[in-house]
């Protein structure tokens, strides 16, 4: 408060499009439980997420009971307006909690207004500052909001990306609660202790691409296609090296060689043309 | 495989799919498992992603015979590999948009997107693509391009010539739909010109000096021992003068980038000769034609008059070929025009009699990238996120072209040419061709080139869109010795 006194009235919020789940409500409880113990006079409402955060009820309850009140509600965008006897909002109902009686089609979300000494809002979280150079380096993807996006290619992956070998957790792939950072930090250590088992072989592409040294140009094309640095350039000797640990198979560098150089297992320029050349060998005849 | 089953009438159009197994391949199964009817004209070829689809592949469908060709893959963001799925999407953009200069219906050539699970759209966009293609009828490029624009037989050398007649090695020098340039670069041989005249018998040089038709006709067959033919063939006049060398000579050479692959004379087909000839003498802003004759248009010009053909223009033939298209060529001397080091160097492999591999270019099966100034300028990873335009900006003299955003062809150019254009601050524009076993030249740099693109979906669409005339930068030299050399049905020129 402008003139040092404590507040007679605050409210903690998030806004309706707040998605930080439980870490916005563990946050918003831990400070409504610490004003509670310092200003006792002042009376304490937590409005935004309460139900999206099961694990936080019996914290919550307690609070309730030592008098913040709970509102099953969150702050409409744009609604404070401060003026000489405090903060005026809007806090839009969460329909969710109200036995489905507003989440009808076309009804317009209840919105209750409400007054305030003081309002103070959680920010969002946001990725960190470093995470786009970061993600540039590993070939990462950034989501809307700046964290590194996971992306294995089943649920059966937790923490994975989709460049093996690089796992994203905690705060890194988005809003965590320590709990949840420290569970992510235990799923990606297990997943790269399980490949790390003395004596285990690990399986290789057998699609891995080949470069041939003597009609390679050293041009980079292959370089700038591989998404996996499978494909470098030595730094001595300025020629294109290809590290078949690394290669995926997928054959873009292939295509993308305009010397012939580059060539894909398997998939082979001569291989593919044959199969092109066959299938339409036979003529117009209406079906294979 | 397709003979044993009846011929449906209409018959089908033939779509070639390329799909990503990881997603369209995966999506075909299960509209097969669903029952859901995927058109009978899908012709599929599963790769390991879209990325893997070559842009010569897609050429080669279209050649060998497909009405239409599909790449199916997986949705930006969904890509087994990452981003392989935008790498296509990057040389379909440039691609698709070079066909279409060259009058190909863009309903003919589809990317489209489909997830494993998402097999009704998939079958949607097969069903959809296969509708347009019966609209748009066959394409039929193996009869259009292999049999009626061009000739039946390719004229053979001399199969058993007469014993050799003392002497000299006979050289003979002659020029077909060229600029001169090569007749140029033989007298830019300087000093070495003058040990070539001390060396040999020139036979017959018209730039030069005068000899007449019926001078070569009177020689015997395998009376020449070289004959270097620059220029592509373009009039008939050309043809009967290539195929009349052929069998007086006991080697051809297609000397420079129009004998060897048609050259920028070559860019013609991307038109018919009709639209050609109604450019250049009736829909010019300059000319006042009322009665509009046209020179040069097949029929019309060979009224006989006592029993022989009366003198007439000569005729264009139905598309530009490379001198390859009419005869059999035992060696070739790339460049627009040949290096003084590359003729050189061919001139003693050719007059030292060895045996040479049939067709053999003559020059160092390497890229120029490879002896190029700059190369050590270039970055680990060529991402370009911004291309410039030669016209609107002054490239550094020290920095790879493609590090500067500025389209250079010297990754797929076969070398020789030095000191050529790099040296005085032009990028490569590819007039040696490629190296030895690239099907089409022009492909293997638009896929290159595409390749660099990097950003989102739309960015790279945005790059692609930036480089105006993809037919003419990456075929500037061998359009008409590509996989598709002429003028498709449809569109506009």
């Amino acid at each position: 408060m402008a003139s040092g006194a404590a507040p007679t009235s605050l409210l903690l919020a998030t806004t309706a499009a707040e998605s930080d789940g439980e870490l916005a409500v563990r946050e918003l409880l831990k400070l409504a439980g610490l004003v509670r113990q310092k200003h006792p006079g002042t009376a304490v409402a937590v409005a935004g997420g309460l139900h999206r955060a099961p694990g936080q009820a019996a914290a919550a309850r307690a609070l309730e009971a030592a008098g913040v009140e709970l509102l099953d509600a969150a702050l409409v965008e744009g609604s404070a307006v401060a003026d000489a006897g405090g903060v005026r909002v809007r806090l839009r109902l969460q329909p969710v909690l109200l036995g489905g009686a507003l989440a009808r089609p076309g009804s317009a979300p209840l919105e209750v207004p409400r007054r305030f000494d003081l309002v103070s809002l959680h920010a969002p979280t946001t990725g960190a500052p470093g995470a786009e150079a970061l993600a540039g380096l590993l070939r990462l993807q950034l989501d809307a909001r700046g964290f590194l996006a996971e992306g294995g290619a089943s649920p059966f992956e937790p923490t994975a990306t989709r460049v093996p070998g690089v796992f994203v957790a905690g705060a890194a792939a988005g809003p965590r609660s320590i709990r949840e950072a420290i569970r992510d930090g235990a799923a990606a250590a297990g997943r790269v202790l399980a490949t790390l088992v003395a004596g285990e072989r690990q399986l290789l592409e057998p699609l891995a691409a080949t470069i041939d040294a003597a009609t390679c140009g050293a041009c980079g094309a292959c370089v700038s296609t591989c998404a996996f640095h499978a494909i470098t350039r030595d730094a001595a000797t300025g020629r294109i090296v290809l590290d078949p640990v690394h290669c995926r198979g997928c054959g873009t560098c292939a295509a993308a060689c305009p010397t012939g150089a580059a060539e894909a297992r398997h998939y082979g320029r001569a291989a593919v043309e044959a199969e092109i050349r066959a299938l339409l060998a036979g003529g117009r005849g209406g079906a294979r | 495989v397709t003979s044993e089953l009846p011929v449906v009438d209409p018959p089908e159009p033939r779509l070639v799919a390329f799909m990503c197994r990881w997603c369209a391949s995966a999506a075909a199964d299960q509209a097969g498992r669903a029952r859901l009817p995927l058109p009978h004209s899908l012709l599929t070829v599963e790769l390991p992603c879209t990325g893997r689809v070559e842009p010569a592949f897609v050429l080669q469908a279209f050649r060998e015979g497909a009405d239409g060709v599909l790449v199916a893959g997986c949705h930006p963001g969904d890509c087994h590999y990452v981003d392989g799925n935008l790498r296509a999407h990057a040389r379909h953009a440039l691609l698709s948009r070079a066909l279409q200069q060259a009058g190909l219906e863009p309903e003919r050539l589809q990317l489209v997107w489909a997830g494993a699970s998402e097999a009704e759209r998939l079958v949607a966009a097969a069903t959809r693509m296969t509708e347009a293609l019966r609209r748009l009828g066959p394409l039929d490029l193996p009869r259009r391009a292999l049999a009626a624009s061009a000739p039946a037989e390719l004229e053979q050398a001399p199969r058993d010539p007469p014993p050799r007649a003392p002497g000299k090695p006979r050289v003979a020098f002659y020029w077909n739909a060229s600029c001169g340039g090569c007749e140029e670069a033989v007298v830019d041989l300087g000093e070495g010109f003058a040990d070539l005249a001390e060396r040999v018998e020139i036979v017959l040089w018209p730039v030069a000096m005068d000899w007449k038709r019926a001078d070569v006709e009177a020689m015997p067959d395998g009376h020449i021992d070289v004959a270097f033919l620059n220029g592509a063939l373009r009039l008939d006049e050309q043809e009967d003068w290539a195929r009349l060398l052929r069998r007086k000579a006991r080697r051809v050479v297609a000397f420079g980038a129009c004998a060897h692959l048609g050259g920028v004379v070559g860019l013609g087909n991307l038109s018919t000769p009709d639209q050609i000839l109604d450019a250049a003498y009736r829909d010019a802003p300059t000319i006042s034609n009322p009665e509009g004759p046209v020179p040069g248009r097949p029929g019309g010009h060979h009224a006989l008059e006592d029993g022989a053909l009366t003198p007439h223009l000569p005729i264009l033939l139905p598309r530009t070929l490379p001198l390859a298209g009419a005869v059999e060529v035992d060696a070739v001397i790339p460049g627009c025009p040949p290096s003084t080091a590359v003729i050189t160097a061919a001139l003693e492999v050719l007059l030292g009699g060895a045996a040479l591999a049939p067709g053999v270019v003559l020059a160092p099966n390497a890229s120029l990238c490879d002896t190029c100034p700059r190369r050590d300028s270039k970055p680990e990873r060529l991402e370009l996120t911004a291309l410039r335009r030669l016209d609107t900006t002054q490239p550094d003299e020290a920095t790879c072209f493609l590090a500067q955003g500025l389209v250079c062809l010297g990754p797929g150019t076969r070398q020789g040419c030095q000191p050529g254009c790099l040296e005085v601050n032009m990028p490569c524009r590819g007039c040696f061709g490629a190296l030895d076993g690239v099907a089409d030249a022009g492909a293997a740099a638009l896929s290159a080139m595409a390749s660099l693109l990097h950003g989102d979906e739309a960015a790279i669409a945005r790059l692609a869109a930036g480089l105006p005339d993809p037919a003419g930068l990456f075929w500037r030299y061998g359009y008409a010795a590509g996989l598709v050399p002429l003028r498709l049905p449809g569109g506009r020129p």
